[in-house]
């Protein structure tokens, strides 16, 4: 009998030991609070790596740890294999100054995670052991295991480049459908876990493709600024917007830059305007802190803001 | 009470070792904090990385550096608390401070006789710096930090190293003292279905006071700031009263000491009649001891993240009051 004990132990561990899993995301409660109206962080990003053109991707950015996000992360100056911009390139490009001083969008989203693993963010000292599985990027990996970009790129060490990260257009072969999108973001395993510490958030979700959505919106809140964080500076905002996918309104909240073309667009718009853009999702930080604040541990769809990303035309 | 007794000796089992890991690593933070052994094993590894141990202690009272330990003055005696991280950047910044003296730090001049007037085992390695930099100072800066961050990795890795050896060495203090004999503890959780119970119950406590090891519930140091702090595993740090109780309640040396008071009756109070028990302890629980210290060196994070996984399949997938309560809320 206890040989079948001990057969049986063999037996469950291997088939628990084998389950996949979501990767999980540890954020720092404060840091959450912090960003959850935002739409910029300032970081000092070391640019370990920049990818040298068309990769499997087509993406141009550069994989770092932060200590402002204390995440793996990429500063990503484009998406979709798009022909390089040089003033992008030029600045992330890590020379002999490899610490950049990068001004942009914070985006959390499930794209490129560790598969099971958990991400933990590290300001200092040695994070536990649960936080290992973070696969770089501490080589020469432009495209590492990651949840966290700065992407647009708005500045780097102060050189404007908003303009060479934001060039989209809807020929862009990763510019999705909004069809195509809502399906990816909507889909019944599309749920996002939330575990809600005194001092931690830990998110739990499986892997979230589409970065660029072709969105029509129509404006039900207007403007709410943003600042950003090193100066206090006004720079961008965002709208409550009702993004229309055939005849399916989604609540979404709309952020972008001040100085952008659809930043123009969306500063301006009154309520019932309608505008078309190419937009990109993050995680929706404010519903996560919100939904963990009423009810605890939550379990929810995915939720998510955009980051206008250029005017569909 | 499960429906699978062969799963709650389990889930108990695991259980006993999460204890007995949480207890190893707590004593083993505290020694470690007690002798600050990361911050002096940082401080043996910048005086190894600068070739000088003047120039480190120099580093070191460097206000930038000094006030991580907690110690502000310029006369920072050499018993101050030493810092257990210095960020690349700052030691840099002290250091190119330093060279430069009472000159701007940006003074590239002023660096270059700054590395000229040290010790040739210090000044080869930052004059090489210095030179690949072409007289940048900016450029310097980012050079010697790189220079830091690198050695820190070794640094991290040799820390690591060492706390796996006491890690090992606390384990057989602890098994040894406290009779950890993983056959004993597997037969008594087999025979004896309350204290399987009691110690189930606790761990599905644990659970529920932790979430899941799948979605894992953490906590950080550090304070308020948004940028600072370590995160922990809430999971796998002290044990509860109640845990603590458990604990006590296993026998331990009990029975052992019963068989040398009984043979002592029985042969009389020989050295033979101990040397005998003793080998007799020995043979008996050998591998049961083998067993518990391989397991304690596994670490907390490893059995919790076991337990769960067991926890798991013992409630069908559901963990009670857990976010998929949640989920089904929402």
């Amino acid at each position: 009998m206890r040989r079948l004990v001990l057969l049986a132990f063999a037996a469950v561990s291997t088939v628990v030991c084998l389950q996949g899993a979501a990767s999980n995301i540890v954020l720092k409660l404060a840091w959450a609070q912090q960003f959850r109206h935002q739409l910029s962080i300032d970081a000092t990003v070391t640019i370990l790596a920049l990818n040298a053109g068309k990769e499997t991707d087509g993406d141009r950015h550069g994989g770092s740890r932060d200590n402002a996000v204390g995440l793996p992360m990429v500063a990503e100056i484009l998406n979709g294999a798009l022909p390089p911009e040089k003033p992008g390139i030029d600045a992330l490009t890590p020379g002999q100054h490899p610490d950049k001083q990068v001004y942009g969008a914070w985006r959390l989203w499930v794209e490129h995670p560790p598969s099971g693993g958990t991400q933990c963010q590290t300001f200092s000292g040695t994070p536990p052991a649960i936080c290992a599985q973070e696969s770089g990027p501490l080589g020469a990996n432009s495209n590492p295991l990651y949840s966290f970009e700065i992407h647009p790129v708005f500045a780097v060490d102060g050189v404007d480049i908003a303009r060479a990260s934001m060039v989209l257009t809807s020929e862009n072969q990763s510019v999705k459908t909004a069809a195509d999108a809502l399906a990816e973001y909507s889909g019944a395993n599309k749920i996002l876990r939330v575990v809600r510490s005194a001092s931690a958030l830990t998110l739990n979700s499986i892997t979230v493709q589409d970065n660029y959505v072709r969105a029509h919106l129509r404006v039900t809140k207007t403007r709410t600024t943003t600042t950003r964080q090193s100066t206090g500076a006004v720079d961008g905002g965002f709208v409550l917007a009702d993004w229309v996918v055939g005849d399916t309104p989604v609540a979404v909240r709309v952020f972008y830059y001040l100085d952008s073309e659809p930043g123009h667009a969306l500063d301006a718009a009154s309520v019932g305007q309608e505008v078309d853009l190419i937009v990109m999702p993050r995680i929706n930080l404010d519903t996560v802190l919100s939904s963990t604040e009423a009810q605890g541990n939550v379990s929810m769809p995915l939720p998510y803001e955009f980051i206008a990303m250029a005017v569909a035309h | 009470m499960s429906t699978f007794p062969v799963l709650d000796v389990v889930v108990a089992l695991v259980f006993l070792y999460l204890l007995f890991a949480v207890t190893c690593t707590a004593v083993n933070e505290a020694i470690a904090s007690a002798f600050n052994r990361r911050g002096r094993m940082l401080r043996q590894a910048v005086e190894h990385l600068l070739g000088d141990p003047a120039l480190a202690t120099a580093v070191y009272r460097h206000p930038m550096v000094a006030s991580l330990g907690g110690v502000t003055r310029a006369d920072t005696p050499a018993s101050a608390p030493l810092p257990s991280y210095i960020p690349a950047n700052r030691f840099a910044t002290a250091l190119t401070d330093h060279l430069t003296g009472l000159a701007a730090v940006t003074d590239a001049a002023a660096v270059e006789k700054g590395i000229a007037a040290l010790p040739p085992s210090a000044a080869r390695q930052l004059r090489a710096l210095f030179a690949l930099s072409q007289g940048d100072v900016h450029d310097f800066h980012a050079r010697v930090s790189e220079w830091y961050d690198q050695t820190m990795d070794r640094v991290s890795g040799w820390y690591k190293r060492s706390v796996s050896r006491q890690t090992y060495v606390m384990a057989i203090v602890f098994v040894l003292v406290f009779n950890l004999d993983s056959v004993q503890l597997f037969n008594r959780l087999w025979s004896d279905s309350a204290f399987r119970q009691a110690a189930v119950d606790e761990a599905r406590a644990r659970i529920a006071a932790t979430g899941t090891a799948e979605v894992p519930v953490m906590e950080y140091t550090g304070g308020a700031s948004p940028t600072a702090g370590t995160p922990v595993q809430t999971g796998t740090v002290s044990l509860t009263d109640s845990e603590t109780r458990l604990l006590t309640s296993l026998r331990g040396w009990d029975d052992d000491r019963m068989r040398l008071r009984t043979a002592r009756v029985l042969e009389g109070e020989t050295t033979g009649v101990t040397f005998r028990w003793l080998l007799g302890v020995a043979a008996g629980h050998a591998i049961g001891w083998l067993v518990t210290i391989f397991a304690i060196s596994l670490g907390a994070p490893f059995w919790f993240d076991l337990l769960n996984r067991f926890m798991r399949v013992r409630s069908n997938g559901r963990a009670p009051g857990g976010i998929d309560d949640a989920r089904s809320r929402a």
